[in-house]
């Protein structure tokens, strides 16, 4: 017969006490008192137990259900998980961008840089603005002055190494120094842009201390060139786990639940992929036949945008916040088509299709993200603001100069 | 204040927002309406009833960005998110106090402004790329003590040695020969650098002539061999000094960090443009720059040979048995279109 509960709908045998899927305790009544069709019926007595009195048709009339030997045992009621899914969506539009983008780029091409923050705040505004999920955007709420006094600062200290270069013993000595300051940068960074990004007029949190960060974004590096790379995904790993379980939305955390041998899979078989590639193309090119050479690159490109898609994958669907879960379904080919489409086009264009190139790829990755719980509860509802804390801007700028990814 | 249409409706002067409101606390999501009073005052209503009060002017109204829904901050920490841009542009500009980011809303919403835009932004490049960044690292390299070049340089020599040079076999005498005639170009192009000839035998590199910043300068034995005269080799000299007396490798390096710069501010963040794509226009740029700096070096050589009393075209005689011997314009790209082309040099050296 079919499991009474609705969300469950299993082949359970006749004389099955419980449905073996979900749990059900299961009425195993004479199939004669059985009311055809009567699914929601047979649902709802095995859910009120045999001695309630809406179990007609189920049990003869007036006999209670502990002298019946048919019977089971009461029921408790227990559903199988129902999963709810809110889907990000990207809502901006090129045309819109296009004009916000031109103007942004003239004002800080005419101001030589100056106006470079105020653009990236209202650019950062408007790709959180319009991402949105579970019926509400986000806001990024980062005062430029804080973001140009980071700028400045990453100006100066570049200047700095660049003329310190013509000394060699000035230059190690700050590529030493950039290299210590990088976890700090890191760190600062993530709570810069964490704090000044809220959904539903809750603030995000990142609280990650400078003393691990050092060990994931400067020791454990170190170990990983000494021994030639081998540990490069654990070091990953630990770095994407210091990320994730130090970000919080509200005083909700976030949770990060890849296992390392999940990464190291995914590593080990990228670097496969790519070193083959890599070698037929510099065998293929050493030997001059560009066709080959250049069907190589092509794999090789390919081969990166998937491990990219799965390791993006990896990354959001084992980090959960509380009990929502985050399901990504990037993928390989379309990760490789949505990049060839872009480079074409932005080299094509001159650059003229950078906006449309911006808003395609947000649009590519919003459909593929979906955020998940259980049904049921009061799902993003329910998180719950934490004290305000003031964070610098500085440490974010830095690190945006110097080129480090660092974004979550 | 009142008058006849606002008697006949009574409403006229209230906006209405809609939208959803986050106390803050917790991320319930409230459905809500903000109704603005033609004085200002602006009620939260939710669920029909009004929540708390306060003069729009007081409250933080978030920048105008497009579309973005728009949020509205209240003392308590609460916040009213309405998609009703234009609304409340409309209320804060009737109050007097324009919204942040109405200005340049209003520039990016017209067309002739973009129009405009795109040009200022497409002359800016070019002028940077063409003039503004030349000028700069041309400034900035001169401004460098020469002495700073030097140190970097000598590191330099020993690795090529490792790697490409084995030992001259050109006889004492002959390198002697050859020092005297760039001490007559080094005479000439009054430099405070102190500038050492060094002869190096290389099958890889074949026929060649550089010098490093410090003043350092190699020439090779398969050069010295395909020269008819030495006269010839005076002229490729004199070119190599010019390279260095003109300070090209520092510049080349500020004018490849100016690009970077100015690549990054173009595409903004790293998301969207791959480094594959923001590497193709900068070496473009740079080949460009190469050409423009082995220009000046071909001047330099003009002009000292010119003032030696040496016929011009021995440099490009020289030059088309150095591409010949490479295997003419095929092999090594890079050597091409890294230098201008040879019929541009032969037009530049021909005799007079």
């Amino acid at each position: 017969m079919i499991c009474p509960n609705d969300y469950c709908g299993a082949e359970v045998g006749d004389d099955a006490a419980r449905c073996q899927l979900c749990g059900t305790g299961l009425v195993t009544s004479d199939p004669r008192d059985r009311v055809e069709g009567d699914r929601d019926g047979e649902a709802r007595a095995a859910l009120e137990g045999p001695t309630s009195h809406g179990a007609a048709g189920l049990l003869p009339s007036g006999e209670t259900g502990a002298g019946t030997p048919a019977l089971a045992p009461p029921v408790e009621r227990q559903l199988a998980p129902a999963v709810e899914r809110w889907p990000f969506e990207f809502t901006g539009d090129t045309t819109e961008y296009f004009r916000i983008w031109v103007v942004n780029l003239a004002f800080t091409l005419v101001t030589l840089g100056i106006y470079s923050a105020w653009a990236k705040v209202r650019t950062t505004r408007y790709f959180y603005g319009n991402t949105r999920v579970a019926g509400a955007s986000f806001e990024y709420l980062a005062n430029p002055v804080a973001i140009l006094k980071g700028r400045l600062l990453a100006a100066v200290l570049f200047g700095l190494y660049w003329f310190a270069g013509d000394i060699v013993v000035a230059s190690w000595i700050l590529s030493l120094g950039f290299t210590v300051v990088f976890p700090w940068m890191v760190v600062r960074g993530l709570a810069f842009r964490a704090h000044n990004s809220t959904y539903r007029n809750i603030r995000f949190r990142f609280t990650g201390a400078y003393r691990e960060a050092n060990v994931a974004y400067l020791f454990r590096p170190i170990l990983a060139f000494v021994t030639l790379g081998l540990i490069y995904p654990l070091v990953r790993w630990h770095q994407q786990r210091f990320v994730t379980d130090h970000a919080q939305l509200g005083t909700t955390q976030f949770r990060f639940g890849a296992t390392s041998e999940q990464f190291i899979e995914l590593y080990v078989k990228g670097t496969i992929f790519v070193l083959f590639g890599g070698l037929v193309a510099a065998l293929a090119f050493v030997m001059r036949v560009w066709g080959i050479g250049l069907l190589a690159l092509v794999f090789m490109w390919y081969a990166w945008f998937d491990f990219s898609a799965s390791f993006q994958n990896l990354v959001y669907n084992r980090s959960e916040l509380g009990p929502h879960r985050l399901e990504s379904t990037l993928d390989g080919r379309s990760l490789f088509w949505l990049h060839l489409v872009n480079s074409v086009a932005m080299l094509a264009s001159l650059g003229l299709l950078i906006p449309w190139v911006r808003i395609r790829t947000a649009r590519y990755r919003a459909a593929r993200l979906v955020v998940a719980a259980p049904a049921g509860l009061a799902g993003l509802d329910g998180i719950v603001a934490a004290p305000a804390v003031g964070v610098s801007a500085a440490g974010s700028e830095v690190a945006e100069i110097f080129d480090v990814d660092i974004g979550f | 204040m009142s008058t006849s249409a606002s008697e006949t409706e009574p409403d006229a002067g209230v906006r209405s927002l809609r939208g959803d409101f986050y106390d803050g606390v917790s991320s319930q999501r409230a459905a809500a309406r903000l109704e603005i009073a033609r004085d200002g005052l602006a009620t939260l209503v939710v669920e029909g009833r009004a929540i708390v009060s306060a003069p729009l002017r007081a409250l933080t109204v978030s920048a105008r960005v497009g579309n973005v829904p728009c949020a509205i901050r209240f003392a308590g920490g609460g916040t009213f998110s309405t998609p009703e841009n234009d609304l409340v542009d409309r209320a804060l500009t009737d109050l007097g106090a324009p919204r942040a980011g109405s200005r340049l809303h209003g520039l990016e919403s017209r067309w002739s402004v973009v129009l405009v835009g795109i040009a200022v932004v497409a002359l800016f490049v070019r002028w940077l790329v063409a003039i503004g960044l030349p000028k700069v690292a041309e400034r900035v390299a001169f401004a460098v003590p020469p002495e700073a070049a030097q140190k970097i340089s000598r590191h330099t020599l020993d690795v090529l040695d490792r790697t490409m040079f084995a030992p001259t076999t050109l006889p004492a005498e002959r390198q002697d020969q050859l020092r005297a005639r760039l001490d007559g170009v080094v005479a000439a192009a009054r430099s405070e650098l102190h500038f050492q000839l060094h002869f190096r035998a290389s099958p890889t590199i074949g026929a060649n002539a550089f010098a490093l910043p410090s003043g350092d300068v190699v020439l090779t034995d398969e050069l010295v061999a395909l020269a008819t005269h030495d006269d010839e080799i005076v002229a490729v000299l004199a070119h190599e000094v010019g390279h260095v007396v003109h300070r090209h490798a520092l510049r080349s390096v500020i004018q490849a960090s100016g690009l970077t710069l100015l690549v990054l501010a173009v595409s903004g963040d790293a998301g969207a443009v791959s480094s594959f794509t923001a590497t193709v226009p900068t070496m473009l740029v740079e080949m460009r720059y190469s050409r423009e700096h082995e220009r000046e070096a071909d001047r330099h050589a003009l002009e000292y040979l010119r003032a030696a009393g040496i016929a011009p075209a021995s440099f490009t005689s020289l030059l088309d048995r150095i591409v010949a011997s490479a295997g003419g314009a095929d092999d090594g790209p890079a050597f091409l279109s890294t230098h201008p082309s040879p019929a541009e040099r032969r037009a530049m050296f021909a005799d007079r």
